[in-house]
């Protein structure tokens, strides 16, 4: 049982009651909501009578079927252009605030609910969605639910959940060149498998956590669905503080100050026990690429894919146990996805496109995709898109893309797309016989260069 | 929905562990706005590359109402769809060694019966089902025992287990988890929001409605 932790003071304090099967109610402190997993919760609403009970703790976005090239409307998509227009008619029916397409607001849900400073320390925070787990970055509760959750929460702002138990994940030392936040959460997918944290919440620490910024701390939580864990979070700090503050929704003045005394009173502390804790070393993670069909199967990039690797599994990637993944031939690359398409990542790329005057490879696409409108507009800024463009990538208009095939961004064939998303699963990124190999941001673009997966560590020698 | 006591059927397996979302119900599928229409769907690319051979289009498997499964299933993505899929092809009950969190939360409130087994128990199912195709497969929630029958006498059969939640829906027919959230009356829940900081400072004073 764990206790003192920072998810026990978190679930307490949104404990409406416990039910006499063990269950607890808990009170949901942001509800986002995104087109894909909404309509038929909004429909049951109207069909049982219900209003949205706390309509100002719910904040819609568009990001799934958007096309990331031409948005005018109507879509081409037929089905996409029914299903924004769902959402656009279930937040006026029910009077729910709405980042739509040409709102300055809009991205991929959990890009934008962070920007916007709607996620806060010490929430619990729900989405009709499995990569939820990210907001988790700023030490609050947030996990995946599916639609007839999300009908719950709308008309109770409540669900009935089983408290898990807590797992601490300690990353010390310090990261080496080349290593970046997306292999860190990688390399624990690795050791403790894809199973390896139901009916656990991961709370990671130590002092490569510590060191990550916000953005990369995002990077780490939203992939802990990845490894089974519904919750993955980082205590709050100081560089949570300085993040969130002046955020739009973000309260101003001694009101912040009161805030910000409340959320590192949740933090925890030196009496918090955890039900299991993991220990790694920050110097022993390579970059790492997935050589298989889910994300727990990977090595480093310059590592031999194991003697036992799942044969299915390498059969479907067309490669072989014991062999090299570095110089296998890619097809596609992609920049982007609710794991890796903030400020910092498109920093860290554009740097090292920048540094060793990378250009894409000859027969490669590659693609590059800001999180949100905000991150476009301050990477553009920053004249960043202006290098992806001149290395030979496309930079598209916020959503999420290729990550998973619901809108025009999509493989063709049997492609192979080194990938900064979070699922390699067969057929993900939207061709039955497409394949996925997922790694960093810097890894993407020296693999983009190479026209064939890559060491990001090479470079320049 | 009724109370659910038992189910009662033929079974087949799917093999494999770590069977994702995905694959259940493809994304394209998850444009469709209503909640219905995903049966002949379910698994269909994973169909396609089988030609004919896969658990799902083989004739004899088709209305047989329980799945053996390994373990993980269901993980990936956060879609109901791919419960919808699988109610709605006419499964009723999964067996399997464990279940993805997200995936276990969608199938209660579906009437889909989702119950672990051991290690064992599983493998031992799955031999079984190659040599009598026909056993007769039984999950009592009242007493959370499985049973594999074979010509009317019990094979074998020991405990499989759920999470009590989902168990008491079952037994009692208390289906509508909205109704039972909100049974606790909206001063509760609004005590609570009261409570929370974050509520009390306004935090969405900033912009959003209100």
């Amino acid at each position: 049982m764990s206790k003192n932790t920072l998810f026990d003071k978190v679930w307490d304090a949104h404990t409406v009651r416990v039910m006499p099967n063990g269950q607890t109610q808990l009170f949901i402190g942001l509800h986002l909501i995104h087109e894909v997993t909404t309509a038929p919760a909004f429909d049951a609403m109207r069909e049982e009578g219900h209003r949205v009970l706390f309509p100002s703790r719910t904040f819609a976005t568009v990001d799934h079927i958007v096309p990331t090239d031409v948005r005018s409307r109507p879509f081409l998509d037929d089905q996409a252009e029914e299903m924004i227009k769902a959402i656009e008619r279930n937040v006026r029916d029910f009077g729910i605030e709405f980042a739509g397409l040409g709102d300055s607001r809009q991205g991929i849900v959990h890009v934008i609910g962070p920007e916007l400073g709607l996620t806060q320390p010490g929430m619990t925070i729900a989405c009709g969605d499995s990569h939820t787990a990210t907001h988790g970055a700023f030490g609050s509760i947030a996990f995946g639910i599916g639609t007839t959750q999300v009908k719950d929460v709308l008309a109770s702002q409540c669900l009935f959940v089983r408290k898990p138990k807590v797992q601490q994940i300690r990353v010390d030392g310090e990261l080496r060149p080349g290593v970046y936040a997306k292999d860190v959460i990688l390399a624990i997918i690795n050791k403790l498998g894809v199973k390896g944290g139901i009916g656990y919440a991961y709370e990671y620490a130590g002092s490569v956590i510590g060191a990550l910024n916000m953005e990369e701390r995002m990077t780490v939580c939203n992939m802990s669905i990845e490894g089974g864990a519904l919750v993955g979070y980082v205590n709050s700090d100081e560089r949570t503080i300085e993040y969130l503050r002046g955020r739009k929704y973000v309260p101003k003045g001694p009101a912040f100050q009161n805030l910000v005394e409340w959320w590192l009173s949740l933090v925890s502390g030196p009496y918090a026990e955890f039900d299991n804790v993991v220990e790694m070393d920050g110097a022993d993670i390579p970059p790492m690429v997935t050589w298989g069909t889910n994300p727990g199967q990977s090595v480093g990039a310059s590592d031999r894919i194991p003697e036992d690797a799942d044969l299915e599994a390498l059969k479907f990637m067309g490669l072989e146990a014991g062999q090299l993944l570095k110089g296998t031939p890619i097809n596609v690359a992609f920049l982007g996805s609710c794991t890796n398409s903030r400020p910092t990542d498109f920093r860290t790329a554009a740097g090292i496109i920048k540094r060793y005057n990378l250009k894409v490879a000859p027969g490669v696409r590659a693609l590059a995709v800001p999180g949100s409108e905000a991150t476009k507009k301050l990477v553009e800024r920053e004249g960043l898109h202006e290098i992806f463009i001149k290395a030979g990538f496309r930079w598209g208009e916020p959503g999420c893309s290729m990550c998973l095939a619901m809108n025009p961004d999509k493989l063709v064939g049997r492609e192979l797309c080194v990938s900064t998303s979070n699922r390699n699963f067969k057929g993900r990124q939207g061709s039955p016989t497409g394949r996925t190999i997922l790694m960093s941001p810097a890894s993407v673009v020296a693999s983009a260069a190479a026209g064939a997966i890559a060491d990001v560590r090479e470079l320049g020698q | 929905m009724e109370k659910i006591l038992q189910v009662l059927g033929r079974a087949f397996c799917l093999p494999g562990k770590d069977v994702d979302t995905d694959r259940i119900i493809p994304a394209r599928y998850l444009k469709m706005i209503t909640a219905s229409g995903f049966g002949p769907h379910v698994f269909e690319d994973d169909r396609a590359a089988a030609k004919g051979n896969h658990p799902f289009d083989l004739t004899q498997n088709h209305g047989r109402p329980i799945l053996v499964v390994g373990e993980n299933f269901g993980c990936g993505s956060s879609r109901e769809h791919a419960v919808w899929a699988l109610v709605q092809w006419g499964i009723q009950a999964i067996i399997g060694e464990s279940f993805a969190g997200i995936f276990r939360g969608n199938s209660a409130p579906n009437g889909l019966v989702c119950v672990d087994v051991s290690h064992d128990f599983r493998a031992r199912m799955a031999e079984t089902l190659t040599r009598d195709d026909e056993a007769e497969f039984e999950i009592d929630l009242r007493e959370m025992r499985f049973s594999v029958l074979q010509n009317d006498i019990t094979g074998f059969g020991g405990l499989c287990s759920m999470p009590e939640e989902h168990r008491e829906m079952f037994i009692t027919g208390m289906w509508n988890t909205t109704a039972a959230l909100l049974s606790v009356g909206e001063d509760a829940i609004e005590r609570v929001a009261l409570n929370l900081p974050y509520i009390m400072a306004g935090a969405d004073k900033g912009g959003a409605n209100e």
